[in-house]
Formats: structure tokens, sequence, C-alpha cells
């Protein structure tokens, strides 16, 4: 993985086979785990066995955790419930009318920003190339895509996040060989997390560093 | 709203002002991010956008507009679209 370079098109970056791949599906799952109603062609690919796949271990079936005695409204998967937060604070009855309102917009919209991401990454041959224009929805779906895993991660306050980012560095030395299934699930992660954060400063500082564009 | 007497537009006036847009601190959302995000949705100048950001993120929240009801909902709803978390408050609290 590359970090992005301007480019007359837009924003570029390099990706190997493998992170192309491991991108696709999570972007696909997370599409499918805002919305349940979203194609998922991209999950065809999964592999039969995926016990020792991170993405499998992400848990992206919502259905099962959502507990039929909370308003509809209030969505528990701490996923969902950070990509869909509370839109007020004192007054929940104002919170569960403003996100009734809100709501369908506001997944239509993460899901189109996560599909261009795919679309992205489904086309590219070695480059995957952000669009001039497209870059906020680009930005957008990133964020959310760690959002999801950030939750997973269980990351809540900056110590959770300086320590998964430990995690991450330690994954790539071998420091820590892993004690049990679920330390390697929580490193592939964690690594997948601090790549993609990675990745996305890289288009952040790509987009807003001054140059002939602006 | 201009045939309103003008009692009646300084009430609507006060009423329009009364709602704000609060984005809180959290531990995903990178700083040059969340500048980026308060310079491209409301066309913030750059050094806003930044003091913004550093109130977010050194006390916790920060309030990023004011005004009528409907708009400040709608920025509330544009900020979880780029993945903030925002809430919408109003004078009562």
């Amino acid at each position: 993985m590359f970090g992005f370079v301007a480019t007359p098109q837009g924003y570029t970056s390099r990706l190997d086979d493998m992170e192309r791949g491991i991108l696709l599906r999570l972007v696909g799952d997370i599409a499918a785990l805002i919305d349940e109603e979203h194609d998922d062609e991209d999950r065809a690919g999964e592999p039969p066995d995926g016990t020792d796949d991170p993405i499998a271990h992400l848990d992206f079936e919502p259905s099962d955790s959502r507990d039929a005695t909370h308003d509809e409204h209030e969505l528990v998967d701490p996923a969902l419930s950070r990509l869909f937060p509370p839109m007020s604070v004192s007054d929940p009855a104002l919170a569960d009318e403003m996100r009734s309102l809100t709501v369908e917009d506001l997944r239509r919209s993460k899901v189109a920003n996560l599909d261009l991401v795919r679309d992205a990454l489904a086309h590219g041959a070695a480059a995957v190339t952000v669009r001039s224009g497209e870059e906020a929805q680009w930005l957008a779906a990133l964020t959310d895509i760690r959002l999801v895993l950030a939750a997973r991660l269980g990351i809540e306050n900056d110590d959770d996040s300086r320590q998964v980012y430990d995690l991450a560095v330690a994954a790539t030395q071998d420091e820590s060989p892993a004690a049990s299934h679920d330390d390697e699930m929580r490193m592939a992660m964690a690594s997948l997390y601090s790549g993609i954060t990675w990745w996305q400063e890289s288009l952040l500082r790509a987009v807003t560093a001054p140059g002939p564009a602006n | 709203m201009s045939s309103l007497p003008r009692q009646d537009q300084e009430l609507q006036a006060t009423s329009e002002r009364a709602w704000r847009a609060v984005v809180w601190d959290d531990p995903v959302n990178l700083m040059s991010y969340v500048t980026y995000v308060f310079e491209t949705h409301f066309g913030y100048p750059h050094e806003r956008a930044n003091a913004l950001m550093l109130q977010v993120h050194n006390e916790g929240r920060a309030v990023v507009n004011e005004g009528g009801r409907e708009p400040m909902e709608s920025d509330v709803a544009a900020m979880h679209s780029y993945g903030l978390w925002a809430t919408l408050e109003n004078d009562g609290e």
C-alpha cells in the first residue's frame, strides 16, 4: 500500500492484490452492515472457512445483537451506534424524532460513499484513483470504515487508540507472538485499522497540500 | 416572511438563532480530517476551522454553527455523514 499522490485525474495510490481484496471485502461488508438490503455481490468471494480471516472476525451480523426491547431507532450494535449517533444528548425524544427524519438519507449517503470506493477498487488495476471532486466522499467512507473497526477493537479513548497502534507495530515486528487465536485476530484487525488510518492520512495530505490545483 | 409585522420578525429571528450544532471529541477522527470537514461543509477559512478543531480536541466539544432548528438539524446530519460525532442543542441547555 502506497500513499496517495496528486495526478491530473485526482489522487492515485498503488495497492497489491491482497490489499485490494481485503479492502473490497471490508467495504462490501460495512455497506451490508449499514444497509441489510444492500447487494452483496462482493461477499460471494468469501473463503468458505472464514475462521482465520480477520474480516470474518469482525462479526458483521448486527441482527442477532439487536435487542428487540429497545426503541426501534436505538441501534445497539456499537459500530452502528457510532455511525448513527444520537442527534441530541439531553433530549432523547428529540434525538429519536430527528433520527427518524434523517436516517434514510444518512444511510443512503454512507452506502453511496462506500460504493464509490468499492467501484474504484474493483476497476483499478495496480493503481486506485480518487477522482477530483470525489475526495470528500472517499474521506467520509474511509472514516466510516475506521469507525466500524474502532468499535470492534473497543477504541473508546486516546489510550485505547495508542494501544491499538502499538499492537499494529508489534504485529509488523513480530515481537509479541500471539498467545491465542483471539490475540492473533486482534493484531490483524489492529494492523488493518492502522493501515487504513495511514492511507486516509496520506489522502488528506495530498488533498490539502498547496499546489497548482489550489 | 417579509410580510410579517416587525415585532413578529424579531421574534422569528430570535427563535431562528436558538439552536446550535455541537461537535464532540472522539478517539478515531483525525485532527486534519476534522479541520477539512469544517472547511468543506461550512466553508470556514482554514484558521477558523483549525481553531474549532482544536477546541473540540482540547475542550471535548465545540459549537460549530448556530441558527434555526432546520439548518442546524441539517448540519448535525451532515456531520454524521462525515463520521463526526455531532448533536443539536437549543437555548434551554
